[in-house]
């Protein structure tokens, strides 16, 4: 790899802001497609990395030198293998090249780039696509220590700041609220009353979340066995629902219901069972689901949809407080990946001198373990190793260091190789 | 052993004064780094001034409660330490914004008033008048640190009740750990009350001062605050019941305790001296 030019990396693909849902799903990849990408289609890159998410495709790639319009070529190469018509589509993907790439791929790992700020999964998407790309062959240096920058830099942020604060979502939110009021979820039951896409959203977040045991009610039951059978849960129709509430801690309701399905007087008989143990209702349809009355009721916690929304947009509000703080990791991962690629124009001359070294070591060695006694020879091998490591850290260190500012490293090398008779072939 | 025990006059209000800045920091900024110095801060606090307290008992051979100054700095000590052990229950959110400063505070004032000490009562020559009295004080702890995450418990119930998600939502533990919180601590201080009440009775029956201990205002409420415990845990504990109105019940059986005891120290100071 040259380090003295430009960084050879692209970043090329489609998010949630560039692209339609539809070019997004037409470009998604499973990891069995990805595997082929790599392997097939793009196996003249010498470095490469598929990210495929809900909301984004994006390639990471070191071109070969030499390459004219390496990113159209890639474009071409994505659309081809999701047979996809880019232009035809109207897709326009980003194009990210060198330095830009680069902080591409830190912003998107600290969860700067998401549809939801700050999520957490991405950095686990992120870690998914490098591995993926190690197992192809298709990682290299770069990749390799931008993926590690990357994963530094996000866990900073989610460490140092509150980028990853609270629930951003309604179904997170909701079982946010749960937690706040239960704490640990395993030893508790949910009732979960609906299984469209919002409950069954709910009752995942739920089954994720550790909850003990879940019920999820609907009024026709093959698709309440279907929901149920993804998260977990134990099936029933809408009438089990009043007798349910006796032993369920957390109730989520999101029917379409037109008329309240749980009347005040039905949560009153529960809690009258219930012997105080709280009861976390979250009616989260609309029209609403439970008699709005039922939040006068002693151990009722009654939350609708705008308490909920309420909770996810406090959430949003700390993590886009939190941005700038982000950012600042990010740039100093950013140049902390930059000082390092610059080090590697170090790396040759380096090696070099440690070559010369080793040789002089081996040569003495050579010369004089004979006259060693046999028992103490691994010993006296190991203390010249420490001897010549301890020797080459403290240039080798300032080597790297030099390598940032071309002058001074072109300098440090000549007169390195003047002392110690390195040849240019030596140094690469 | 004196010259050690001064020695830690100057570490033991340094550490809670640490550990109390680290409680108030935390609970403005969560997500401090502060956080990993919280618990072996006041670890270290509680060890040190467990030591103190007990190379000075050891020196005077008589229960460290001989003074006003020296019950402040076993109340403080007591106060501290239950909230060390209940912490541990806390999880991610820790809840000594108030009892580590308030620790503090009673350690400052012992330190400061431990010189102008007057005469030690005699009773303390008794060991069921001194079981009384150090229970009486580990009782008070406790059911202080029970108190003050009850009304925890309360302010965040409303809270959550109200759909208000401020301050409170975000700082404090989840209701569940507040009212479980609440209730060991009301439990321990329940033992330690039933022990304070069962070692007076048996010092006022050896001693001749049943008499006047059935007209004494601090051992009459004391009972009342008891009954009111015992009441609230078996309710708890036998009938399974739970949720706010247990709580309620703790909190207010402190606040007659408390009430009782500064009514009695106040209006009728004479009523509570026994020597």
């Amino acid at each position: 790899m040259s380090t003295g030019d430009a960084l050879p990396l692209i970043a090329l693909g489609v998010d949630h802001r560039t692209a339609s849902l539809a070019v997004r799903e037409a470009l998604a990849f499973d990891e069995e497609r990805a595997r082929r990408f790599l392997t097939e289609d793009l196996h003249h890159l010498p470095e490469r990395m598929v990210l495929s998410t809900c909301n984004r495709t994006e390639v990471f790639a070191v071109p070969p030198p030499g390459v004219a319009e390496p990113a159209g070529q890639l474009a071409d190469l994505l659309g081809r293998a999701r047979g996809l018509d880019l232009a035809a589509a109207d897709a326009r993907p980003s194009v990210f090249i060198g330095e830009e790439a680069v902080l591409h791929l830190l912003r998107v790992a600290c969860g700067l780039e998401s549809m939801v700020l700050g999520e957490a999964q991405i950095l686990g998407q992120v870690k998914a696509a490098g591995e993926l790309a190690e197992s192809c062959g298709a990682a290299g240096p770069v990749l390799r220590k931008l993926l590690e920058t990357a994963a530094r830099a996000a866990r900073r942020a989610r460490a140092e700041t509150k980028i990853g604060e609270g629930a951003v979502s309604i179904a997170s939110a909701a079982v946010d609220l749960a937690e706040k009021v239960f704490g640990s979820l395993a030893g508790h039951s949910a009732l979960v009353v609906g299984a469209g896409e919002t409950g069954r959203l709910v009752a995942k977040h739920l089954h994720a979340a550790g909850i003990g045991t879940m019920r999820l009610a609907n009024r026709t039951l093959g698709r309440a066995q279907a929901v149920a059978a993804e998260v977990a849960a134990e099936p029933f129709g809408l009438c089990g629902v009043p007798p349910g509430l006796r032993d369920s801690d957390i109730v989520v309701c999101s029917t379409s219901a037109e008329r309240p399905i749980l009347t005040r007087e039905e949560v009153k008989a529960a809690m009258r069972v219930r012997r105080g143990r709280l009861l976390l209702v979250l009616d989260i349809a609309v029209p609403r689901n439970v008699d709005e009355r039922a939040r006068e009721i002693e151990g009722v916690l009654l939350h609708d949809i705008d308490a909920l929304r309420s909770i996810a947009d406090g959430n949003l509000a700390i993590r886009r407080k939190a941005v700038p703080k982000v950012e600042a990791i990010v740039e100093e991962a950013r140049r902390a990946f930059e000082n390092w690629r610059k080090s590697l124009a170090a790396e040759p001359t380096i090696v070099s001198l440690r070559r010369r070294f080793e040789a002089v070591r081996e040569e003495e060695l050579a010369k004089n373990l004979k006259r060693v006694p046999p028992e103490a020879r691994d010993a006296a091998r190991k203390l010249t190793e420490s001897l010549v490591n301890r020797l080459l850290h403290e240039p080798s260190a300032r080597l790297r260091e030099a390598a940032g500012e071309p002058r001074r490293a072109a300098e440090a090398a000549a007169a390195l190789a003047d002392l110690f008779g390195l040849s240019e072939d030596d140094r690469g | 052993m004196i010259s050690v025990a001064d020695a830690l006059l100057f570490l033991v209000p340094a550490l809670y004064a640490a550990a109390a800045a680290v409680s108030i920091l935390l609970f403005v900024r969560p997500e401090s780094g502060a956080r990993r110095l919280a618990r072996p801060l006041l670890f270290a606090a509680v060890v040190a001034h467990g030591v103190e307290i007990a190379l000075r008992a050891a020196v005077a051979r008589r229960c460290p409660l001989g003074t006003l100054a020296e019950t402040t700095g076993l109340t403080a000590f007591a106060l501290a330490g239950t909230y060390t052990v209940l912490s541990l229950r806390s999880g991610r959110r820790p809840t000594g914004v108030l009892i580590v400063p308030l620790s503090c505070a009673l350690v400052l004032a012992y330190v400061l008033t431990r010189r102008e000490a007057g005469a030690v009562n005699p009773a303390l020559a008794s060991p069921w008048f001194s079981l009384h009295a150090a229970s009486a004080v580990l009782a008070v702890a406790a059911l202080a640190v029970s108190f003050v995450h009850g009304v925890f418990y309360l302010l965040l119930y409303r809270e959550i009740k109200a759909h208000r998600f401020g301050l409170l939502f975000r700082r404090l533990p989840p209701l569940a750990v507040l009212s479980r919180m609440t209730n060991i601590a009301a439990v321990s201080g329940f033992s330690f009350l039933t022990v304070t009440l069962a070692a007076g009775t048996a010092w006022g029956l050896r001693s001749g001062h049943a008499g006047a201990m059935l007209r004494d205002p601090m051992f009459l409420l004391s009972a009342g605050a008891w009954l009111l415990y015992a009441a609230g845990l078996a309710v708890r504990y036998l009938a399974g019941f739970r949720g706010r109105y247990t709580v309620l019940l703790s909190v207010f059986a402190f606040s007659l305790l408390i009430l009782s005891m500064t009514a009695v120290f106040l209006l009728f100071p004479a009523l509570h001296v026994y020597r």
